[in-house]
């Protein structure tokens, strides 16, 4: 075979020079429009088989959703078994029930959403998803690693798994995803240690998958935390307290926070007590409404707005000279928020000093808040 | 006469070389485009965008909306803006002076109200008059400034916009629902996305609805129709295959997101300028990206934006002319990138390339003709000659436009009709038979006119999607 296709080449080498060194510059151009009414002759034929292809297989999905519709629905309500419903269906038209069933599952919950996982995990999907995932392409690794992970097929946990040591971004990517889904704790210090392989893997692309996890996964987290040295990771694990309110590791995040030097752990704590309402946090954070770092500074702020601590009265009005305005307007608000009567006195401050920027700040947030009322 | 053939033959054989040059690069931007989109297209295939909402990391974004004598269609823009699918955003109009009702219609439709300001920012802009907000949309915001033009008027935006991230749309643009959704996604992928553009579309012939699009078609004029074809290939493998060398130099003004930090480290948008579009993004290369090479400016090829299109060559004639003195600006002001192996690709590859084929372009194809017809008259290149390279010339046009409609067949196939489809071939067949040498001519004018000063915006007329 190798050989064939060498020779070919060498055949259209041949040809090449053949041609560079016995046609003139007409002979060339006659050929290269010839060449060039060929290729376009083929493109504009490629572009409407496409399109027939595409119809085509439109209106078969339509067909098929108009029939599938009314089946899963009777399926959701009846006691009709999965395995007898999916031998309705032909091997080759799975995929189709697979992307109608897409938004089913984001959208269904408890016992609904248990029958039509049984649909993948109780019938031919399964093998057929499997298939998919031990195959050598890209994009049915994430075709199946997709509704794998949306069925919560525990089937598939070994080799998604397997398939997070792979090199390309979209396969670690997907399968990740899948095992969030499935709420497999024990692959997400494999995600974390698989994820540092890949240059163009942000913080923010693993919280979305991470933040498919179940609550369950803070306990493990959190044992983690104690002895993690990547900030990172503890902004990651820190952030993820938050989104599942985590309360236990209140303390734990504090005293990382405070010898903490990393400008997003520091702001990712002060959220998480902002969110976890954390009064005993207040103390550390009169040190840092003043830390060199304004986005450090305009979030305490926002944390004592939610903490409401009015010994720190003097500290804010301070706050209100910064050289941010983030941190200034934020100062404002806190006040009105924390301090009882404080608009009464922010409003002379703001009326009583025209040329003054803080107080410029001031009625700006008066004037908003007056709107809003 | 031996030296004038000479001459001739010299200059007919680097038009030849520009030619072949020409070729090679929009071929392989076309290689490269195609395995971007087939890699983009199994990424966006089973992302579910609306995830991010059930994050609390999401950014908030400030959509800068610059306003000049827009009465007829702000109401319904603002509605439809308002609509937009995103957990966070700011809506800030900027009336950059408009001497029409835009800032009438805005109080009678939306309740707005005026607030104390003061600008968080100091990028110079003409002064501001007031700003209102809405007590109806609590994310509405107006600004009413002094007339400065649109850079001026977004910078007087970005002075008092309150979020990380700055969206910049025309008061005009019809925006997908999900447009900021797509938009952020870069910014959230890789935190050294300092700005993001998106394709821009045409929407002659779409039916639209309080600024929705209900359904996508095609303009009954063929004027719109090349421009289609056009867009596709600009966005579709142009910008497609730049971004791959981090090498975009142009993001449209209709449709754009910054990380606000990145345009207050570089004074915002330069007032006065032609094509202030393209100017900020070099600027952005030459002065962010040469202290941090890792920043990227990037592109996502999602149809997020439909605009439209002029149908007369009057309006035509004007855009066209100012595109080419924009960028013509553009790239004498940022000369010294030129060659400059300081800036990567970008002072090697792309902004020679923007010079050579993209400023110098219409001059050298204008006196290609010229210099063929020359030739032709004084008998040194023969009628059979002249017919197969012209014959060439042209056929290879139709195919770069034919691949790019085949881009869109593979990727988003937003034109639904097997009609429509057909009309596009054709519109990539026939735009090849004077359109494309009318633009030529046009640009040429426009390089004409920039250097004997006359470096004015030109006046553009819309007919407003208003239904």
């Amino acid at each position: 075979m190798s050989k064939l296709a060498s020779r070919q080449v060498g055949m259209f080498i041949y040809l090449g020079v053949f041609l560079v060194i016995h046609i003139d510059i007409f002979s060339f151009l006659a050929l290269t429009i010839f060449a060039l009414l060929i290729i376009t002759y083929i493109l504009v034929i490629q572009v409407v088989l496409l399109r027939l292809l595409h119809g085509y297989q439109t209106k078969q999905e339509q067909k098929f959703f108009a029939v599938w519709e009314e089946r899963i629905f009777n399926y959701l309500e009846g006691d009709e078994k999965p395995q007898t419903l999916i031998k309705k269906i032909r091997r080759g038209k799975y995929i189709y029930l697979l992307r109608y069933l897409r938004e089913f599952f984001l959208m269904l919950k408890g016992d609904d959403f248990a029958k039509l996982s049984s649909l993948i995990n109780e019938t031919k999907l399964q093998p057929f998803l499997l298939s998919y995932l031990q195959s050598g392409s890209p994009r049915k690794i994430n075709e199946a690693a997709y509704f794998l992970g949306l069925a919560k097929s525990e089937a598939s946990k070994r080799l998604l798994r397997k398939k997070l040591r792979s090199e390309n971004a979209s396969v670690f990517l997907s399968s990740a995803l899948a095992l969030a889904r499935l709420n497999d704790i024990d692959a997400v210090f494999d995600i974390f240690r698989n994820a540092r392989h890949f240059k163009f893997i942000s913080k923010d692309s693993l919280l979305a998958i991470l933040s498919e996890y179940t609550d369950d996964v803070c306990k493990p987290l959190f044992q983690n935390l104690k002895r993690e040295k990547n900030v990172l990771i503890q902004s990651i694990t820190i952030t993820l307290f938050r989104h599942f309110k985590f309360y236990q590791a209140g303390e734990m995040v504090l005293k990382i926070m405070v010898y903490s030097p990393s400008k997003d752990v520091i702001i990712e704590s002060i959220k998480f007590f902002s969110t976890i309402e954390l009064f005993e946090a207040s103390t550390a954070l009169r040190s840092l409404i003043t830390h060199p770092k304004a986005e450090i500074r305009s979030e305490v702020l926002k944390a004592l707005a939610v903490l409401g601590d009015e010994s720190f009265e003097q500290r804010i009005w301070d706050r209100m000279y910064d050289s941010e305005y983030e941190v200034q307007y934020n100062a404002v608000i806190t006040l009105m928020k924390i301090i009882p009567g404080s608009e009464e006195k922010i409003s002379r401050f703001a009326y009583g000093n025209l040329k003054d920027r803080a107080a410029a700040i001031a009625r700006m947030v008066l004037s908003e808040r007056n709107i809003k009322n | 006469m031996e030296i004038i053939k000479y001459i001739v033959f010299g200059f007919n054989t680097l038009i030849l070389l520009y030619f072949l040059a020409v070729c090679s690069i929009y071929i392989t931007l076309n290689i490269i485009a195609f395995f971007k989109m087939s890699k983009y297209n199994r990424t966006i295939k089973y992302l579910d965008l609306k995830r991010v909402f059930k994050l609390t990391n999401y950014k908030p974004i400030s959509v800068i909306v610059p306003a000049y004598n827009e009465e007829n269609g702000i109401v319904e823009s603002i509605k439809s803006l308002l609509q937009l699918e995103y957990p966070d955003f700011q809506l800030v109009i900027v009336n950059d002076g408009s001497n029409d009702n835009t800032l009438q219609k805005l109080f009678e439709n939306f309740s707005i109200r005026q607030v104390s300001f003061t600008p968080f920012y100091k990028l110079k802009s003409q002064p501001i008059r007031s700003v209102y907000m809405s007590s109806e949309y609590p994310n509405l915001i107006v600004i009413d400034k002094v007339n400065g033009g649109k850079a001026d008027a977004i910078n007087a935006g970005i002075n008092l916009a309150k979020s990380p991230l700055i969206t910049v749309i025309d008061a005009d643009s019809v925006l997908e629902r999900d447009c900021l959704l797509k938009i952020v996604r870069p910014f959230m992928d890789d935190e050294n996305v300092i700005a993001v553009g998106g394709t821009i579309r045409i929407a002659n012939g779409c039916n639209i609805l309080h600024g929705n699009i209900l359904n996508v078609g095609l303009s009954k004029s063929w004027l719109a129709r090349f421009q289609v074809v056009e867009y596709l290939r600009a966005f579709l493998f142009g910008r497609n295959g730049f971004d791959v060398l981090n090498g975009i130099l142009i993001i449209s003004g209709a449709f754009s997101c910054f990380s606000r930090d990145a345009l207050i480290k570089i004074d915002g948008y330069r007032a006065g300028c032609i094509g202030e579009d393209m100017e900020i993004i070099v600027r952005m290369h030459r002065k962010l990206r040469r202290e941090n090479p890792k920043l990227r400016i990037t592109f996502i090829p999602d149809p997020v934006c439909w605009t439209e299109a002029p149908e007369t060559f009057k309006v035509l004639r004007s855009q066209r002319m100012r595109w080419q003195k924009g960028t013509v600006d553009s790239i004498l002001l940022h000369k010294n990138l030129f060659m400059n192996p300081a800036y990567g690709w970008i002072g090697m590859l792309v902004f020679p390339y923007f010079a050579l084929f993209e400023m110098l372009g219409p001059v050298i194809e204008i006196f290609g003709y010229f210099f063929f017809i020359f030739s032709f008259a004084l008998g040194f290149v023969t009628i059979s000659f002249a017919v197969a390279f012209l014959t060439t010339a042209i056929l290879y046009g139709v195919v770069l436009s034919v691949l790019s409609v085949i881009l869109e067949e593979l990727s988003f196939q937003r034109y639904p009709k097997l009609s429509q489809l057909l009309s596009l071939i054709a519109a990539a067949f026939l735009e090849n038979f004077g359109y494309r040498q009318l633009t030529t001519w046009w640009r040429f004018r426009g390089m004409v006119e920039y250097f004997t000063g006359k470096r004015h915006w030109g006046k553009m007329e819309k007919k407003g999607f208003v239904k």
